[in-house]
């Protein structure tokens, strides 16, 4: 056998040698598609009318509260985000409103509402129920003894998004 | 007489000497190195979680949800690399785009001061081992339509490595 042909046949040795090395391994790659969340104001908290120096109180189950529903994929957990206003205005006026009353059900009735430990602009996570989430809103106003007449106004924002869970 | 054989000794001795001359030899020594085989692990999927009808959704390569490999071999070889990375993930007959693979690899398993590495999928690569390890850290991005169906979708993305031989 010439020099040429044993360093051929070693090479080739060689060469399969490392192909016979080669190793694999594979991993998963995942995605859960959901549908879009939809956040919907469906009723204001509406205290009707308040006297000077008198507190109001608007539970979560009166039928003035205010609410809110959530829709979405299945039984996802969203993270909720409230903008709790601690006035109302009127104008140049202002007057408290605080002691909110949050609860949520996956049906559209106040029996049975759990209630959320809400702090303004501090997510809180909950689960869909089949898809819904309903919340209540309660709270209180507090005009003072010399509060100026008038329509006072606040806006209530609830901001929601999945949390991958 | 005895100059005659003396002549005759000479001759032989010049013969003997002619043969030595004409044999050469010489060797050569065969090495070889056996090391140890490469181990070629899957570590973490790479997840991208929930994602939104018709939001695309990127998961970069050194986020917590990114794919992870490790291979192990010997000291600083170099290998060769070779990606399958799928088009498209599947739930049942449906599909949703995956795509814009970023693979970077580090000789340790942090992403910090990973490098990029450049490829096509089933076109080899080559990288060297750092002290008989290498690291490597997948992102990518999916891509559901406004009406893409809801559910779990998924795929496999295989890595092949094999010594170079350098």
């Amino acid at each position: 056998m010439s020099t040429s042909r044993k360093i051929a046949g070693v090479l080739a040795t060689l060469v399969a040698a490392t192909v016979a090395q080669a190793q694999s391994a594979t991993i998963t790659a995942t995605a859960t598609v959901v549908t879009p969340l939809a956040v919907t104001g469906t009723a204001p908290l509406a205290f009707g009318n308040v006297f000077q120096g008198v507190n109001k109180t608007i539970a979560f189950g009166d039928a003035t509260s205010g609410r809110f529903s959530i829709t979405g994929f299945n039984t996802s957990q969203v993270a909720m985000t409230f903008t709790l206003p601690a006035t109302l205005a009127s104008g140049a006026n202002t007057m408290p409103i605080n002691t909110y009353d949050v609860r949520v059900n996956g049906t559209n009735v106040t029996a049975g509402a759990t209630a959320l430990a809400v702090t303004t602009g501090v997510p809180v996570n909950s689960n869909l129920v089949a898809g819904n989430l309903f919340v209540f809103v309660g709270g209180r106003v507090q005009p003072a003894a010399a509060q100026a007449q008038g329509a006072y106004t606040g806006s209530i924002v609830l901001a929601a998004a999945y949390t991958g869970l | 007489m005895h100059n005659l054989f003396r002549a005759f000794a000479s001759a032989l001795a010049l013969t003997v000497t002619v043969n030595a001359a004409q044999a050469q030899s010489a060797s050569m020594n065969a090495t070889a190195s056996v090391i140890t085989p490469l181990v070629v692990t899957g570590l973490a999927p790479l997840n991208f979680g929930v994602v939104i009808q018709g939001v695309a959704k990127t998961i970069a390569w050194n986020n917590a949800a990114s794919g992870r490999l490790s291979i192990a071999g010997f000291g600083t070889s170099q290998l060769a690399l070779t990606f399958t990375l799928p088009a498209t993930l599947s739930n049942g007959a449906t599909t949703m785009p995956i795509n814009r693979y970023r693979i970077r690899g580090n000789g340790t398993n942090t992403t910090a001061g990973a490098t990029r590495i450049f490829l096509t999928s089933g076109v080899p690569v080559n990288r060297n081992l750092v002290g008989g390890n290498l690291f490597l850290f997948v992102g990518g991005r999916v891509q559901p339509t406004v009406t893409q169906q809801p559910g779990v979708y998924t795929a496999s993305v295989m890595l092949s490595a094999a010594y170079t031989g350098l």
